[in-house]
């Protein structure tokens, strides 16, 4: 095993190398940018949700309301915010013990940081991310405590062995033991990513709460920061522009002519249809559907027979897998506060109109699946 | 490694240039370790993104323009007992129909919005039912062929029943072992099946007559017009247990096995859906409709067909790989065979 604590500097005892000015020019205006994001994202979701069609995106912003889409954004990336605190975390915490002269920026601003943050950056993560990130969770917590044991008692290994080394080993073992049906379960469904992210950080951790060679440890940490500051933003893109922010409905619309104008031939002669979409808005006159084609709907209440609320396709997990029958795509949150049961679709939710009871002249529907 | 207070003993004070001291490798192979978390953060960060790109059953509902359509319109055979045949009280039935209806509850469908159309061997390319009329699929003996592939109307799913070609004469024919063996005899079949090629290889090109339905080549064969019919063994059977004591079921050897596909036309969605359903009867222990199916339809046909094989009797094989790529709710995956805890989910819808 590694030696014990380097008789290294302590924090501060390192020659420090003050921010250069044009480095701080350069971080004052991606500061100044970082209130924009948000708004950039909801931009971007509405933009994707029209279709890229200008009218529809001018009626959407219309309606929309701001604080439902700035939740739907806070729910959907309220994970971010501890994955870039812990990483920034973990990584200065790395570079500092690797090489406690570095002046880098990264591990002075990080070394400010507060504990409480990082605890509650550790605690909001655990309730928010997926059950298949927790084990990333475990390891990154336990590098920083180990990593924090071995710069702040650099005398004493024992302290160092016991929380970098012990400590880890024997949490990794309890946690392979409640993981093991999970990990075997991901490799036999072919899921080998999901199998992997659940089998090697546990272990990792052990491993990697000390220091690394010193000019590695430069090249890792500003790599690894660099590569993470590019691809998040794309990352977060892609997840916010697919994050639901309308409900989806499903309407049975009653007359020929209505049907045969709504549904622009593909239900021809029908005397009931179903029209599928996303509400914009709806009032006392009409509501406004936003098709799953991008067109927009207008559909007066008088002609509207039933609605259902249907699951978005986003809800859907990409992964089988559970860990003792909890599907590693939920989070902490999701067993907290369990999500309603899923049924079996409704058929409405399928474009199809409700089965007419032979003995009864009109459709009979759960009270339940009404809006 | 003792504890207490002391300085390191592998790592040299930094900036003093000291080569590395016993030890140093640990730090190394640490470094080995970090790279790997790295690179596996990069690749399930791609991976998440990927797997969320994966269209859900519903997406592919939609896309497949499922969506809204009050019936599902499915191609079949009316002159195949046991396989699919219509009753003379307008009933369709057989092996194929319990295929058509498996497929159309797993697309959303109930039974009674599955609508029947006959379609003849030619028109099964064409996705074209009785008068013409467009059907969604068609499950009706079509074997998958690369040439039938390459036909840009064609595009099959996975195989959903095997079988061979066989060769039928009235009762007291001598036994046939090889088509080479009908040489100069009048032999009837299907016109655009498989059998043709496989008759013209045998060199029977002289006497062969393509017949558009199979009930002519039976009811002609019966008559004595012709000496024998040469089909998939599965189509001729029923034929063969309808008429036991005048017909007879030749067990050629050969290797040429019919895989019989449903053609989706060009919808691929569509095809991703019936490939689900397939695969899903075939790994979902609780999914018995493949089995039932066949025991109720093909298997009552064996006694009467000899040593013939009417089908196999196994749902052809899809491995894992190919799994179809659809989102789905956890308990609507199968689970695996070797899975050993038990108390998983064990049904696809």
């Amino acid at each position: 095993m590694d030696g014990e604590p380097a008789s290294a500097e302590s924090p501060g005892e390192g020659s420090r190398k003050p921010a250069s000015k044009p480095e701080a020019a350069n971080s004052q205006w991606l500061w100044g940018l970082l209130p924009a994001l948000p708004l950039v994202l909801l931009v971007l979701r509405l933009w994707v949700l029209s279709r890229q069609d200008l009218q529809t995106m001018l009626l959407l912003i219309q309606y929309v309301n701001p604080l439902g889409l700035v939740t739907t954004l806070i729910v959907a990336l309220v994970w971010i915010l501890p994955a870039a605190i812990l990483t920034v975390r973990t990584l200065s915490v790395l570079l500092l013990v690797s090489d406690p002269a570095s002046g880098s920026r990264l591990a002075r601003e990080s070394d400010r940081m507060p504990g409480w943050v990082v605890a509650v950056a550790v605690l909001l993560a655990a309730l928010t991310w997926q059950l298949r990130f927790l084990p990333a969770l475990l390891m990154a917590t336990l590098m920083i405590i180990g990593l924090d044991a071995y710069r702040r008692y650099p005398r004493n290994s024992a302290m160092w062995q016991m929380l970098g080394i012990a400590v880890p080993v024997g949490v990794a073992l309890v946690v392979y033991v409640w993981l093991a049906p999970g990990i075997m379960f991901a490799f036999d469904a072919g899921e080998t990513v999901n199998g992997l992210l659940l089998l090697v950080p546990p272990g990792a951790a052990a491993l990697l709460a000390g220091p690394v060679p010193l000019r590695a440890a430069r090249a890792v940490t500003r790599g690894t920061v660099i590569g993470a500051a590019v691809l998040a933003p794309l990352l977060v893109a892609v997840m916010f522009s697919r994050a639901p922010i309308l409900p989806t409905v499903a309407m049975e619309v009653e007359g020929r002519e209505t049907c045969r104008e709504l549904g622009r031939g593909t239900q021809p002669d029908l005397s009931t249809c179903v029209l599928l979409g996303q509400v914009i808005t709806s009032d006392d006159r009409m509501l406004t559907l936003l098709r799953h084609d991008g067109s927009v709907a207008f559909v007066l209440n008088d002609v509207q027979k039933s609605r259902v609320l249907c699951a978005a396709d986003e809800e859907t997990p990409t992964s089988r897998v559970d860990v003792r029958g909890w599907p590693i795509e939920n989070r902490v949150l999701d067993w907290i506060i369990p999500p309603p049961p899923r049924a079996e679709p409704d058929p409405r939710c399928l474009g199809r109109p409700l089965p007419v009871p032979e003995d009864s002249p009109s459709p009979e529907q759960p009270a339940s699946s009404r809006d | 490694m003792s504890s207490g207070e002391q300085t390191s003993p592998d790592v040299a004070p930094p900036g003093t240039g000291a080569r590395p001291r016993r030890g140093a490798w640990v730090r190394y192979l640490r470094l080995g370790a970090m790279i790997a978390v790295i690179v596996l953060a990069i690749v399930a960060g791609a991976t998440v993104v990927s797997a969320s790109l994966d269209p859900t059953e519903n997406k592919l509902r939609q896309r497949a323009g499922l969506f809204g359509k009050s019936e599902l319109r499915i191609g079949v055979g009316f002159d195949r007992p046991g396989l699919g045949y219509l009753n003379p009280n307008g009933k369709y039935r057989g092996f194929e129909i319990e295929i058509a209806y498996l497929i159309a509850e797993d697309l959303g469908f109930q039974r009674k919005q599955v609508k029947f159309l006959t379609v003849v061997t030619e028109n099964r390319r064409r996705m074209r039912g009785g008068d013409g009329i467009p059907v969604d699929l068609v499950v009706a003996s079509y074997s998958i062929t690369p040439e039938r592939e390459r036909l840009p109307e064609v595009m099959f799913s996975v195989p959903y029943l095997s079988t061979e070609l066989a060769v039928v004469t009235r009762e007291h024919h001598p036994q046939v072992d090889s088509l080479g063996q009908l040489k100069g005899k009048r032999v009837c079949t299907l016109e655009s099946g498989t059998a043709v090629g496989w008759a013209e290889k045998s060199g029977l090109i002289d006497n062969l007559t393509k017949r558009g339905i199979i009930t002519s080549c039976i009811e002609d064969l019966r008559s004595g017009r012709y000496d024998a019919v040469v089909s998939d063994a599965t189509i001729l059977a029923g034929w063969v247990a309808r008429y036991d004591d005048e017909l007879r079921h030749h067990d050629i050897a050969t290797d040429e096995e019919q895989n019989y596909g449903v053609n989706v036309g060009n919808n691929e969605s569509l095809r991703e859906l019936v490939n689900l359903a397939l695969y899903c009867s075939f790994h979902d222990p609780g999914d018995g409709r493949w089995e039932d199916a066949y025991r109720r339809h093909l298997e009552p046909l064996q006694a009467a067909n000899d040593d013939q094989l009417v089908a196999e009797t196994d749902q052809p094989n899809i491995p894992p790989e190919q799994e179809p790529r659809v989102r789905r709710l956890p308990w609507e995956y199968w689970v695996p065979e070797s899975w050993p805890y038990g108390g998983r989910p064990a049904r696809c819808h």
